[in-house]
């Protein structure tokens, strides 16, 4: 009877270290997680808007017919608003995809983000696929010759294709196919649809609760 | 010294954790798909393995020096538990610490990072080695055991980064033309080469055992 207690006294001092350490672990590291994620979003939203400056808080729009719509806006130097950036996310082919596109008052895309996907490697997250240009060879070059490597951090081919388009124009077209429209990646129509769905929705669904106006 | 050595190095081949031991390989077959990966994960896994094994080491000579024989034995029976809760708290640290300074590496590992815990190399150690061993082999034990998951991991990594996305740490090696095989850089790609690479090694290390 003595030992259980023994032992359990053992477990909750033990338990009690831990939990004293992680407590400060969690303090020590709070503010830089707080401030990652604040960045990284205040990031995208910069990408879905290049042309805004400054981006007000969360938004909401009454829909007709019931539910809302929440957006960011985007205002340039001088306080006008230049855009709006929508956050919307739907089912994948194996995971949810979180997106943020923005548009201009117009209802044309300024820009497009992958906030979130966890879709095949190689196939559907290719969504998040930078061309590369430097091969390995040119980066050992460049290191001997004491050079640092320039910096391509382009945006990720997938998204790109949404920009200076409107709702109306995301038809979703095969990776061979010419013309204006959204290219598929080849074997991963269901995330390319997907993704494309989610954009035009969430578009559509802005533009009715502004009143069918911009 | 000729022991401690021993102590650190038998983690790298001749108890490998990955090609001899065969633990951890959830990780291993998941993580391995490019090099920068492999490097995260081999980094934190081995954070978790130093930290529990010093800890451990260190609380079970202290019990060993504070407790009778008879509680001691008794104290066996909540051994897997304070493995644990000590191993948890690491992994945690790990988590909080990469959310926060490295986001990106810490979006790229997912659940990969959490799983850390439930790694079998890290209480496998504990279990067989920091239970009956001092701080500074246990530290030593660690400290090779992640130096042999990391190899592991950056050697799985190098062949299915380079076959499977074309690319070297994020460098293309055959130019822009080449068509990666796919398959490599999913689940079955990764069983492929971890099976071929354990053969080899085990062909390589029989050899050397022979002469």
């Amino acid at each position: 009877m003595g030992d259980i207690l023994k032992l359990t006294a053992i477990l909750a001092v033990v338990c009690a270290l831990n939990g004293l350490a992680l407590g400060v672990v969690y303090e020590v590291t709070k503010k830089a997680i707080d401030d990652s994620s604040a960045k990284s979003f205040t990031q995208s939203l910069t990408v879905v808007l290049p042309k805004a400056v400054s981006f007000s808080r969360e938004k909401s729009l009454p829909l007709p017919g019931g539910g809302s719509v929440s957006y960011h806006e985007g205002y340039d130097a001088s306080g006008a608003v230049v855009g709006y950036a929508l956050s919307d996310k739907r089912q994948g082919y194996q995971s949810v995809i979180k997106i943020m596109v923005g548009i201009d008052p117009g209802g044309v895309i300024q820009g497009l983000k992958v906030i979130e996907q966890a879709e095949t490697p190689g196939l559907g997250a290719r969504v998040e696929e930078v061309r590369v240009s430097a091969t390995l060879w040119d980066a050992v070059a460049d290191a001997v010759r004491g050079r640092s490597a320039p910096s391509s951090t382009t945006e990720p081919w997938f998204q790109e294709q949404f920009r200076g388009l409107t709702a109306g124009h995301l038809a979703v077209l095969k990776a061979t196919e010419r013309g204006k429209g959204i290219h598929a990646i080849t074997g991963a129509t269901v995330t390319s649809r997907a993704l494309t769905a989610a954009v035009r929705e969430s578009i559509d669904r802005f533009m009715r609760a502004k009143g069918g106006r911009a | 010294m000729g022991n401690h050595w021993k102590e650190f190095s038998k983690g790298i081949v001749e108890l490998n954790p990955i090609f001899v031991i065969v633990l951890g390989l959830c990780p291993t077959l998941a993580v391995s798909v490019s090099i920068s990966n492999a490097l995260g994960m081999g980094a934190a896994a081995t954070f978790v393995l130093l930290g529990s094994n010093i800890v451990i080491a260190a609380l079970m000579s202290l019990l060993g020096a504070l407790c009778s024989k008879a509680l001691l034995d008794q104290v066996q029976k909540i051994r897997i538990p304070i493995y644990i809760v000590i191993i948890a708290s690491f992994v945690t640290i790990v988590d909080l610490f990469m959310h926060g300074f490295a986001p990106a590496l810490y979006a790229r590992l997912g659940i990969y990072v959490p799983l850390i815990v439930v790694n079998c190399i890290i209480l496998g150690r504990a279990e067989a080695f920091a239970a009956s061993h001092g701080v500074l082999a246990s530290t030593l034990d660690a400290l090779g055991m992640g130096a042999g998951f990391t190899l592991a991991l950056l050697l799985l990594s190098a062949v299915r980064e380079v076959v499977g996305a074309g690319t070297f740490y994020g460098y293309l090696v055959f130019g822009q033309r080449f068509t990666p095989m796919l398959i490599m850089t999913l689940a079955p790609g990764a069983l492929l080469t971890f099976g071929f690479m354990m053969g080899a090694f085990r062909y390589f290390k029989r050899r050397a055992s022979r002469w």
